[in-house]
């Protein structure tokens, strides 16, 4: 192996005339090197970088114009000229970006569904995910009520009615931009606000995820793949039924990690189901793991209190050096599976047998 | 041959400067897919690559007002394409300081040498690895570089740079950027060489 870090030419033309020493003589592991692949950028990364540009240059003008302003001299002989110089470099710049730099008016008018249904795509997250939730089986029922469900639905059912109408995005024919121009025109102000929240927001999104937001509309716009549609429905309802204040939390889950939310949720719905269906005062038996919220908090986010000196600390649950289920001194420790509650209240059912609910202490059950 | 003064890329950049808004498309076309590999083999994760690529293009259209033809425009781009990589680095290390796990895609060291030098021993009793195995097997060994080294190799390998292009874009001495590279690939080859024995046996 060439050990000529030193010394020894890459092969690039003009190296040697500019005395550079080229630094790909690495021999034989450099040749295994050869084996990475060059990559492609994909189709619409020049456009999206372009139209970022164009953005930058938009909002780095009225800092610049700030900047300006400040320092300058109080006598306006002394701050005129510069200011004149300013303004008129400033519109000539407006004039000339107008000219020269893609529009990113007409950038967002191109991808109008995207922007549109924003909220809804990036609920929705990725085609992967909808998959994942297709193929998900046991799905339980929705606790919302009947009528909350039936409207979000239809709020669903018409954004994607929406986009399959117009699903025209990334390279617009004009008549469709001069088209979706008029009808934001027309707008109302509510509607014309949460456009122009929604544009803001999208021009903020990278590259990727503008593709990734494509995608997703590409597949909910098809009537073809219903499987898709019905699991963002379903996610959307799900979304709906959630806490409100753990919404965006859950949204900005990846695929996999909403997944094992879904897991976590159903598994702590069918824990409650079957304590529900428990007979009244069994206690006991090993807690499932709490649901934990979307951004990692344990529980429901509720506080919850941990005793005087923690439970399961030194000195038991309850600080008074007995364990859960351990009889106290009046013998109210946990009873086993089907004993009799102590604290009923009424005559006993005859067929238990008047004894005490534990050997140690007095019997409780005789109270009554 | 003498280098030229201006190359294509640099007579693009100044039309750029000028305000011509159709060179600097010009410019994204022409170098996009050489940014994008070298990004990709330094991340490992080719939308990582992508919108690093997007953020070299948009400090060099923010500077464009300022841009000199002092220097070739190939090691400007560089010079910046390296601060985006710095940069990455510095937030994912304030993300760890945070306790926010860094993007796994763009770790960088995740795999250590031991590990790798394991890995290819794999390929050595029965069978010559395929290309796709090789490129793994290459692709594990970089990532194992460091980031500075990495990126010295990846703009030797696929950029072609002289060590003086090098120095002048990672802002190191010819003599550091060549001790670098050496260290880059004893650590390729002890990676690499249960593998390159076996092929050649």
């Amino acid at each position: 192996m060439n050990d000529g870090h030193a010394t020894g030419p890459n092969g690039r033309p003009g190296d040697a005339s500019q005395g550079s020493v080229p630094a790909s003589d690495l021999g034989e592991i450099w040749s295994a090197l050869d084996s990475l692949p060059r990559a492609s950028a994909s189709i619409d990364m020049a456009a999206t970088t372009i139209d970022m540009a164009a953005v930058t240059t938009a909002r780095s003008a009225p800092r610049a114009t700030l900047r300006m302003g400040r320092g300058q001299p109080t006598s306006w002989r002394g701050w005129l000229l510069p200011a004149v110089a300013v303004a008129g470099s400033l519109i000539a710049g407006i004039v000339v970006g107008r000219v020269t730099v893609p529009d990113p008016d007409l950038r967002i008018l191109e991808s109008m569904p995207l922007v549109r249904h924003l909220p809804l795509l990036q609920e929705a997250g990725s085609v992967k995910f909808l998959q994942s939730l297709s193929a998900r089986r046991n799905q339980q029922p929705l606790r919302m009520p009947p009528e909350m469900l039936r409207d979000e639905g239809r709020e669903f059912d018409a954004a994607v009615a929406d986009l399959e109408a117009d699903h025209a995005w990334g390279t617009v024919a004009r008549p469709l931009i001069d088209e979706r121009r008029a009808t934001i025109a027309t707008m109302a102000g509510d509607e014309r606000d949460s456009i122009e929240r929604s544009a803001a927001a999208f021009q903020e999104l990278t590259a990727t995820e503008r593709r990734n937001l494509a995608t997703v509309a590409s597949a909910l716009a098809d009537p073809k793949r219903d499987e898709l549609r019905a699991a963002a429905r379903l996610w959307h309802l799900i979304i709906a039924a959630s806490d409100p204040p753990d919404r965006k939390n859950i949204v900005q889950l990846d695929p996999e990690s909403r997944l094992e939310w879904l897991e976590r949720r159903s598994r702590f719905r069918e824990w409650m189901g079957e304590r529900r269906g428990l007979p009244p005062g069994i206690e006991g038996g090993s807690l499932p793991p709490r649901v934990p919220g979307p951004g990692g908090i344990p529980g429901d986010g509720r506080p919850r209190w941990q005793g005087p000196r923690g439970e399961g600390g030194p000195q038991g649950p309850r600080g008074d050096g007995r364990s859960r289920g351990e009889p106290g001194p009046r013998g109210e420790g946990m009873r086993p599976e089907g004993s009799p509650r102590s604290d009923r209240v009424g005559p006993r059912p005859v067929e238990q047998p008047p004894e005490p609910a534990h050997e140690e202490g007095p019997a409780v059950a005789g109270e009554n | 041959m003498p280098q030229p003064v201006r190359d294509p890329s640099t007579e693009l950049m100044l039309r750029v400067r000028d305000g011509d808004a159709d060179a600097f498309a010009d410019l994204v076309v022409a170098w996009q897919d050489r940014l994008v590999t070298l990004f990709l083999h330094h991340t490992g994760d080719h939308a990582t690559a992508e919108d690093l690529a997007q953020e070299v293009f948009l400090r060099v259209y923010r500077a464009r007002a300022t841009y000199q033809p002092t220097a070739k425009f190939t090691t400007w781009v560089h010079t910046i394409a390296n601060n985006v990589a710095s940069d990455l680095r510095q937030r994912a290390y304030r993300r760890l300081e945070r306790g926010v796990p860094a993007n796994t895609s763009a770790s960088s060291s995740a795999i250590g040498l031991d590990q790798l030098a394991v890995a290819a021993s794999g390929f050595l009793p029965t069978r010559r690895a395929d290309r796709t195995e090789l490129q793994a097997m290459v692709r594990d060994a970089v990532a194992g570089l460091n980031e500075r080294q990495r990126m010295a190799v990846l703009l030797a390998k696929f950029e072609q740079c002289s060590y003086e292009e090098i120095a002048a874009a990672m802002g190191l001495t010819v003599p550091a950027v060549k001790s670098l590279l050496f260290r880059a690939r004893d650590q390729l080859r002890t990676a690499l060489e249960p593998y390159l024995q076996g092929d050649r046996s």
